[in-house]
Formats: C-alpha cells, structure tokens, sequence
C-alpha cells in the first residue's frame, strides 16, 4: 500500500494503519532496532512502541516520507534503549560506528553543547548533498542505519575495500567539511 | 563539535536521504527460475541416486535387514535445503548487464546503469571506453569488464549513453540522475522526449474528500482516446523552470499521475504526477524533475481525463474490518479524542522524531 493511503489510514484512525505499517516497514524497523539492540526481545519491544508512537504522532503529522518518519523513531527508541539497558555492554556495531565516526571532530573540541539543532541539521544534510549518491547512500547505511560493513557490501554489491575505503573518503571530507563550516 | 554533537547531527539526516540510502535493496531470494530449480532439481536427483546406490549395496551385502532403519533422510535433506536457501543469485546465473551494476564514471559524471536493452538502430557514434566493475557476493570478488559506450540518437551524452560490454551483445543505457536540467525545455530536448517519452495510457485521478482532512478514497484509472492533450497542456509552456528537487516541500496534495516509460534510461512505468497547487513533477532519470505548470493548467488536464477518458477501474481503501493489530494496541483511542497519557506519549515522540 502506498504511504499516503497509510496516513490516511491513521487519520481516520483505522487500525489498519497498524497492520499495514507492519507489513511494509515491520522488517526494517526491526532490522534498524536489532543493529542497535541485539536482541530480538528489545527489538521486537522497539518496534512495537514505534507502531504506538505512530498510532499517536500521526494525526497530527502528516509525514511526507513515512519510512523515514517511522523509522527515526525506531532509531531513537533504539537508541536510548540502547543507552539505558547495555550501558556496561558495549554492542561493537554502534560503538564502532560512533568511534568511527569521531575521526571527523577536530582535536581539542569542547565539552559544551554549542550548536544548534538547525545549524547540525543543516551542516550534515548540505555535506551529504555535495557527496556522490553512492558515498551518500553507504554513508548513512553505516551511520544511520548501523549496517555492518558486509550488510552494506551486500546490499550494494560493493567489495569490502571499497565499502571501506568509501567510508574512510567520506569521514575525512567530512572532518574537512566541518572545519570549514567552523563547528 | 564535540561527540554528543556529532550523534545528534548524524539523527538530524533528512527524511528524504534515509528514504533514497533505503530504497537500494540487496539482491532478494531469486525469482523460481528455470536454471534455478533445473540445479535444484539435479541435485536433488543427484543425492538421491547415491543415497539409493548406497542403500542398494547395503542392502545386497546384509540381506534381511530392513534398509530404512539405517539410511539417514537427513542427508537428502540437508543438502537441497541448502542449496535452495542461497539468498543472492550466483554470479554465473546473472546475465552480463545485472554482473554490472556499479555504474560509470565518464568525464568525472557519475552514470548509473540500467538492464534494459536499447534498440539497437538507436545506437549512434562510439564517445569512449570505460571499465566496468561488478561484485560476486559468494567469491568476495570484484569483476572487471571493458565497455564501449555511444551517443545515443538526438539525447545529450551529458544525460544518457548507451553502453556496450566487450564480449556481449546489445546496448544498455546508463543514465546521468544528477543532470540538472534548466527548463521544461531543456528536459525535452535534451532527452528528446517527444520521440523516446512513452506514455502508456493510464491516467490515475485521486480522489480527495474535504477540505482540510482530505482522506483518500479512491484510485480511478482512465485511458485516453488521445494523448496528444498531455503534450498541449501540461508541457505546452516549455520555458518553465525546473526547481528539481528543491519543490519537493512545496508540492500540494497529488491529484493525478500518468504512467511513462523512458526506453534510453531502461525506465518503464515511472511518472509525471501532478499537483492541486499547480505543479507537475517526473522522475525521469531517477531523480525530482519540478515544473510550476499553474492550476489551471493542471485543472483543466484533470477536467479533460474525467471528461473524455475511459474509467477502466476504481481501487478503494478497504473499509477497516478485522483487525490485525496485537493485543497491546487494544485500549488505545479509536477516535480523534486525546487521553492525557498520548498527548505524553505524541509530545516525547515528536521530540524523538526531530
């Protein structure tokens, strides 16, 4: 079913929405829950708590691209989930991904939160414009989504080293981009 | 920027660039294919002739005892279930065009590739050569191949080409989803579209109710006795400018789409979709094409389908009967009212959605 006939579905507060939600984006959702989790009980719990959170988001939203919607809420469930029940279990895939991912702040970086969330977004979302669609695509498979380095050699059908070498091209551009724009 | 940060910014992608790093799947369980259940079947039968033989010689070699007792199903077994759960396609069971799919850089412009073949009598001069790469999943292998890549007949090679691999027959086309085309003309001609854009005769009005809520209702597809009216009032006003993807938070509530295909791109069944507010938008190469065509125009386009069209077929939102949804939804308000507890749940979700 197409998303639009999803929403509208929450709108008229059919709980078919529901059903219809699980059934096109359940697999996903649990597949973002689980690359954070590990555990198919936290996960499946994640994921439940997405289609409550749907069932009470929307109305009033009306998102225009519902996977992306959704699926952020399973992230951050995940996420802080994450945080509250493994805080002594470091799961490799996140922690590796964020570890990763430091290689892009500047040395010396403060403690304080100084930047917004509008200059973040705006940061982050320019920098993947300026990217080739591919260097986009695994760089958010990686960052967003916690899919391991094979995940994404598969889902792309790339080699390992290129996967790798992708990711490591773009951490440094983005190091290189942040500095520019002075955050 | 310090690491909280950092995390927080990564959160802050936008929904449209989750949508597109989502939307390339990994290759799923092949299609039941001939070659494929032709192995399946060979092994099967393969297994089950030795398993026989060994029975057989047993057997011959220990009369009156009863076989069965001794021989381990689970063999058989084991091993066509195995071969028949193999979730990506061997690299030899994919023909030459879907080995390759990495796509091409040519002159610094990232192509990406099709599977469709383009007829041939299309083919123009030769630009170039390329090397083109593919991955075999099973073998961790990277695979090289030579191409030749050609203009094709009146379409910019900035936009699309048609690429030949050494060895092969046919002409696939790799396509440019980054071109930014200037104007509605400039979309046209460069992709000559009054002679490659197919339009195959479905026209879908969506059907709104009210005026704020504006619930689906129904699909209706229309055909039309002639289609020329698609070229004399949506694409009539050619100096329009494309504002690409940057419409994409400005568009209305759709109200029709129209079915093409663009053969040189290897695309088929992709749309022109247009809009209450007056724009109309393509994704013809892959990417946001948005013109501002006016509602007027888009009303009378939509005016004349309903007037002169043919309604073949009506596809409704079921009206909600049995519910699939699990026990732990029960409870939940049905209506529009809002308990204390969801305005909590929606307001830290929302939170959580940013």
């Amino acid at each position: 079913m197409d998303d639009s006939a999803i929403i509208d579905l929450y709108w008229a507060r059919s709980e078919q929405a529901i059903s219809e939600t699980e059934k096109k984006y359940g697999k996903l959702f649990h597949h973002i829950a689980n690359n954070v989790l590990r555990n198919q009980s936290d996960a499946e719990e994640c994921v439940n708590d997405t289609y409550f959170g749907a069932w009470n988001a929307i109305p009033p939203a009306r998102p225009l691209y519902l996977l992306a919607y959704l699926g952020r809420i399973t992230r951050n469930l995940a996420l802080k989930k994450y945080y509250h029940i493994h805080a002594a279990k470091r799961n490799p895939i996140v922690t590796v991904s964020f570890d990763e991912l430091e290689e892009c702040l500047s040395d010396g970086h403060s403690n304080d939160l100084l930047w917004s969330d509008d200059q973040l977004s705006d940061c982050i979302n320019r920098f993947l414009e300026e990217l080739g669609s591919d260097s986009r695509k695994v760089f958010i498979r990686r960052y967003w989504y916690f899919d391991s380095v094979k995940d994404i050699m598969r889902r792309y059908q790339m080699s390992k080293s290129k996967v790798e070498s992708m990711l490591f091209r773009t951490r440094q551009k983005l190091r290189a981009w942040i500095k520019e724009e002075g955050l | 920027m310090n690491r909280d940060e950092l995390k927080k910014m990564i959160s802050l992608i936008d929904d449209d660039k989750l949508s597109e790093a989502d939307a390339g799947e990994a290759k799923q369980v092949r299609p039941a294919g001939r070659t494929f259940w032709r192995k399946s079947a060979l092994i099967a039968a393969a297994v089950f002739l030795v398993t026989i033989s060994v029975y057989l010689v047993w057997a011959l070699s220990k009369p009156g005892l009863w076989p069965f007792e001794k021989t381990n199903p689970a063999t058989t077994s084991a091993s066509t279930t195995e071969t028949a759960s193999m979730p990506v396609p061997r690299w030899d069971e994919l023909e030459v065009q879907e080995q390759y799919i990495s796509g091409a850089m040519i002159n610094g412009i990232e192509y990406q590739s099709s599977v469709r073949a383009i007829d041939a009598s299309l083919i123009e001069t030769v630009l170039g050569s390329l090397q083109l790469s593919g991955y075999d999943f099973y073998a961790d292998k990277t695979h090289q191949i030579e191409a030749t890549y050609y203009q094709v007949k009146n379409i910019d090679p900035d936009c699309v080409v048609a690429v030949r691999y050494e060895g092969y027959e046919g002409y696939y086309g790799f396509f440019n989803s980054g071109y930014q085309f200037k104007t509605l003309d400039d979309l046209i001609t460069r992709l000559n579209l009054p002679v490659h854009m197919q339009l195959n005769n479905i026209f879908i009005h969506n059907i709104w109710q009210g005026e704020t809520q504006k619930e689906l209702l129904r699909w209706d597809y229309y055909s039309l006795p002639d289609q020329k009216i698609v070229w004399d009032i949506l694409l009539a006003n050619r100096a329009i400018i494309n504002e690409g993807e940057s419409a994409r938070y400005k568009l209305g509530w759709e109200i029709m789409s129209i079915s093409i295909d663009y053969a040189p791109a290897g695309q088929s069944n992709i749309g022109i979709v247009l809009f209450d507010n007056g724009y109309l938008c393509t994704n013809i190469l892959g990417s946001l094409q948005s013109f501002y065509i006016g509602k007027e125009s888009v009303m009378a386009f939509r005016d004349y389908v309903l007037e002169n069209g043919t309604l073949n077929k009506s596809i409704s939102l079921e009206t909600p009967g049995e519910t699939t949804v699990p026990e732990s939804y029960a409870g939940v308000a049905t209506t529009q009212e809002t308990t204390k507890s969801n305005i909590h749940t929606r307001n830290s979700l929302q939170q959580m959605s940013n």
